[in-house]
């Protein structure tokens, strides 16, 4: 029998907007009643206050601004605040927080927050880079080594918390949350390393071939290249052919249509996630990676379903080519 | 909720700007230019005019004060057009401070709007707006000095041709 006595939270964390988390906080602590119509006067007012005193430094003390750049800085202080807020599991202990304490300091600890951010997204990146798997993608590299380190440079959480300043072209398979500045850019760093990791698994030979197979130029596309190798990979499993390889051949295109042609979703949706298991522990993949290929196959099923439907599962799973010009 | 950004013409706001604007007539007084608190709400309101016109916003108590204390002693203002200049000022300053991208701060712009006015402009504000401040924003956007003119290039051209 479980005694535990479980602590009644007023706001549903899950409700919050992750991307303007202190304002949905504000809104929904007003709506359970945790604070009161002179506590979000006074918050507004701390708020504006903080405004005045970084448009003032951000302009080197010249008494206006552009209404954009100050909406700008404004939206900088909000992530900033929002980012301490965060930090508090529960969101009642964040509005306990609001009440207790005044905003420049929730400022002060948001903004050495982001510091703390943007050193662990700077380890992280280094171990990636250091790991990259071998691809001739350009999108890949370039936005990996060049992009991200872009960020690192341009980055200035003082008045622009909530900028990253680079576009992200390498596109993960996994949808990030829709967060931003360095929130943004630390996702997206642990979403990559996943799957160069996943992708690690396998020979850089084999990954080129399959990619060829696919496009011939792929090497100039801005694909995701990681969802066709656990793709593939899963293919494999269910075809019953050799994973390592990638090459889920046509006789198993065949096999798999015939498998999974009278599967209703449920079933397909069991089958691959259970496929996707089997893959993980094939190559003992560490829980975090197994958890992202799980989340990964979520998204596979539906191409799946239709192009099963379709009799076009060949249009889905594609077959190792060896290109012409072959890879140093 | 929202975070709008604070309304000028609020009531404290408004009345706290024309305080210190009927503060500058201990300044200006000297000079014979004063200010009533009428006309003193018209330079308030002409502030908050020119700023939601060209997208600016202010937190602090504006330039008013800092422009009449910089023109007040200039040969070419004088009781019947004080109001009136300075309200040109007002709104010319923030227009340039747009077209000049802010890269130049409050107080060198109100310099150079001064030394202007009173020397090559001889107290015309449409030679102040229409010629030197235009030719001061073109030179901070294309990176050139504050006083370059075009007229100085042709005679450094002539002057090479002639050596």
């Amino acid at each position: 029998m479980n005694n535990s006595i479980d602590r009644i939270q007023l706001i549903d964390r899950k409700a919050l907007d992750e991307e303007s988390y202190f304002l949905s906080l504000v809104g929904q602590a007003h709506d359970k009643g945790l604070l009161q119509p002179s506590d979000l006067e006074r918050i507004q007012y701390e708020c504006l206050e903080l405004l005045a005193r970084k448009t003032e430094l951000y302009q080197s003390g010249d008494s206006s601004i552009k209404v954009e750049t100050a909406q700008s800085i404004m939206a900088s202080n909000l992530l900033t605040i929002g980012l301490c807020l965060k930090t508090y599991p529960c969101p009642d202990d964040a509005v306990a927080v609001l009440l207790d304490e005044g905003i420049p300091e929730i400022y002060q600890r948001g903004r050495k927050q982001i510091d703390v951010m943007v050193a662990d997204a700077k380890i992280i990146h280094g171990q990636l880079t250091h790991r990259l798997f071998d691809t001739k993608n350009c999108f890949y590299r370039s936005t990996i080594i060049d992009g991200i380190n872009g960020f690192f440079k341009l980055y200035y959480p003082d008045y622009s918390a909530q900028e990253i300043h680079i576009t992200a072209d390498y596109p993960t398979y996994n949808r990030l949350p829709p967060v931003e500045g360095i929130e943004f850019i630390t996702k997206y760093l642990e979403a990559l390393s996943y799957e160069n990791q996943f992708c690690r698994y396998f020979d850089a030979k084999d990954i080129h071939y399959l990619l060829s197979g696919y496009e011939i130029v792929y090497q100039e596309l801005l694909i995701n290249m990681y969802g066709l190798v656990l793709l593939t990979a899963v293919g494999c499993v269910l075809a019953g052919t050799e994973v390592a390889e990638l090459d889920i051949t046509g006789a198993g295109i065949v096999q798999l249509e015939k498998r999974l042609s009278g599967m209703s979703h449920e079933e397909l949706a069991k089958t691959v996630c259970q496929a996707t298991e089997e893959v993980a522990e094939l190559f003992n993949c560490p829980k975090g990676l197994a958890e992202y290929m799980q989340e990964s196959a979520s998204l596979m099923i539906k191409d799946l379903e239709l192009a099963k439907d379709g009799c076009r599962l060949g249009s889905v799973f594609f077959l190792p080519e060896v290109p012409i010009i072959s890879m140093p | 909720m929202k975070f709008e950004l604070i309304s000028l013409s609020s009531g404290i706001v408004q009345k706290q700007a024309i305080n210190e604007v009927i503060k500058c007539n201990e300044y200006t007084g000297p000079f014979g230019l004063t200010l009533t608190e009428a006309q003193a709400m018209e330079l308030v309101q002409t502030r908050a005019h020119s700023l939601r016109s060209f997208g600016r916003i202010e937190f602090g108590g504006g330039i008013i004060d800092k422009m009449i204390k910089a023109f007040c002693d200039s040969p070419y203002l004088n009781m019947r057009d004080y109001v009136e200049t300075i309200n040109e000022l007002v709104e010319i300053f923030y227009g340039y401070k747009n077209e000049t991208m802010d890269l130049i701060s409050d107080d060198d712009l109100i310099k150079f709007m001064k030394s202007a006015f009173d020397g090559v402009c001889h107290g015309s504000i449409d030679l102040l707006a229409g010629r030197e401040l235009y030719r001061l924003a073109k030179n901070l956007r294309f990176g050139l000095p504050e006083d370059y003119a075009e007229d100085d290039l042709a005679e450094e051209w002539e002057d090479e041709d002639e050596q």
